[in-house]
């Protein structure tokens, strides 16, 4: 065999190799191999001081790039003006930071399973997968496959863990599916990532149309095993029949802005339930738009706001 | 005659010659580029990027003819980037060697003296490694419509990040002694 054919070959050969690791890796590892806990143990610490870098200078220039370009005669004033903002925003972190600390802490004390705080510090980078990385790991006691929550609703369930660091695979990733029931008309379905953001419900039949509709709010049905039943998952956007196939179509925006979210709880205990206080009953259908619904998502989860 | 007794013009390397510190760099500018986008971008709200700037860094080695440092490249960088994708699929890599194996034989058969053939490399190159994956994700049964639709966006952002990055990424995969820079300098 000349030397282009075997050059050819092997490059064919490794292909096929790769192809054959996407294939086996289409169900997610929960095993980090040595290579990845090496990985995660060097790059989490170094993504932790980022963001945290990140998040301390991003509120202060927030406020205070807006000042750039101001006329040279008013800079004594902008002076002045700068440090009273830096002081306003120093100060409106710290009251942000306070109330999702207190919001992490009420969601604490709501779920009835022993829980454990923990900060984003990292997201992926994929544009195909949705996933966080978060500040704890097996140290902690976490594990794969456990529930993440936000103040708002359910996140994700661990993907895979290190020592000090894990990663949560999004309830809006393609590969998550979270057992749901429509709360309204406790319609049984599941919620599946659509990998751009949102979810989509399978599984509830054309007949059953009537049973979901736009505003609804979809809870989890604790019958997956990884989530407390009753965290709210999202807000059906969209119900309607599809012109073929058994199911009804519908798409659920998520309740907690997934985009944004900097803490969470993780549930140590999988399936474990909600208290009592946390709403269960029927709400009023409607859309997060509407401004006759004071809040779609009934009694607010943690006493403070909604989801806004 | 043989390769090794072939012809050289000063300054021109053999196939032989590795450059590891090159790839090592390549390396360490990609690992970095993936803490940035992953930690400090989606807090300032860019965390979705419709393009890949480590694509063209590959395929700068992969047309510059440095085939050992390219296919590692690729094979550690997807690595890299598939880890912090958040899931380890392996779709990033296979993505990477596919674009080494287009671009390899190219070397030598095109022209890259400015930036837009490899510009347009670039956007070809994602097109058809994206296509690749796609219809490989297809036949597992594990493609998503979304992920066709986001291709001729990515492609197109990735052209336009080669465009920027080009000047940076010859440099870094030492295309400083190749016989198109040394050309594009003796028409000055």
């Amino acid at each position: 065999m000349s030397r282009p054919a075997l050059q050819a070959a092997a490059v064919l050969a490794l292909l096929a190799v790769l192809g054959w690791h996407v294939h086996s890796r289409l169900k997610p590892e929960a095993d980090l191999n040595f290579a990845d806990r090496a990985l995660l143990t060097v790059t989490g610490p170094v993504q932790k001081a980022m963001t945290g870098g990140v998040r301390g200078v991003g509120g202060f220039f927030s406020g205070y790039l807006a000042l750039v370009g101001v006329e040279k005669e008013n800079e004594r004033l902008r002076a002045a003006l700068k440090i009273a903002r830096a002081d306003l925003v120093e100060q409106n972190e710290l009251r942000v930071q306070n109330e999702r600390l207190r919001d992490m802490a009420g969601l604490k004390s709501r779920v009835a399973a022993q829980t454990l705080g923990a900060s984003v510090i990292g997201r992926g980078t994929s544009a195909r997968f949705r996933a966080l990385r978060i500040d704890r790991g097996t140290k902690d006691g976490i594990e794969p496959g456990m529930a993440v929550l936000g103040v708002e609703g359910a996140v994700g369930r661990i993907l895979r863990a290190g020592g000090s660091f894990a990663d949560v695979l999004l309830i809006t990733d393609g590969l998550s599916a979270v057992g749901s029931v429509v709360q309204r008309s406790r319609a049984r379905s599941v919620a599946v990532g659509d990998g751009d953001g949102d979810l989509e419900l399978g599984y509830i039949r054309r007949p059953d149309l009537a049973q979901v509709s736009e505003g609804d709010v979809i809870v989890t049905s604790g019958e997956d095993g990884v989530f407390p039943e009753g965290v709210p998952i999202g807000l059906v956007t969209l119900a309607q029949a599809a012109e073929s196939g058994l199911f009804v179509n519908a798409q659920v925006e998520p309740a907690v802005p997934l985009d944004r979210v900097s803490e969470v709880l993780v549930v140590l205990e999988p399936g474990r339930g909600i208290q009592s206080t946390y709403p269960r009953g029927p709400v009023v259908a409607g859309s997060l738009e509407d401004p006759q619904v004071a809040d779609p998502w009934g009694p607010p989860l943690l006493g403070v706001g909604s989801r806004r | 005659m043989s390769r090794a007794a072939a012809l050289l013009l000063p300054g021109e390397r053999t196939r032989g010659d590795l450059r590891p510190g090159r790839a090592v760099l390549a390396g360490s500018a990609g690992l970095t580029w993936l803490l940035f986008q992953s930690a400090v971008l989606p807090p300032i709200g860019l965390g979705e990027l419709p393009f890949d700037p480590l694509l063209p860094l590959v395929a700068a080695f992969a047309l510059g003819g440095r085939r050992v440092e390219a296919w590692v490249l690729a094979l550690a960088l997807g690595y890299l980037a598939d880890f912090f994708g958040g899931v380890a699929s392996g779709r990033t890599m296979l993505r990477y060697a596919v674009v080494v194996g287009m671009a390899l034989p190219l070397h030598g058969r095109v022209v890259l003296r400015d930036r837009l053939v490899p510009v347009l490399g670039v956007g070809i190159f994602t097109f058809v490694a994206g296509t690749v994956l796609l219809v490989l994700l297809t036949l597992m049964g594990a493609e998503h419509a979304s992920d066709w639709a986001k291709l001729p966006a990515e492609s197109l952002g990735t052209s336009v990040a080669a465009f920027v990055c080009w000047p940076l990424y010859r440099r870094i995969a030492g295309w400083e002694g190749d016989r198109t820079a040394r050309a594009k300098r003796s028409l000055q």
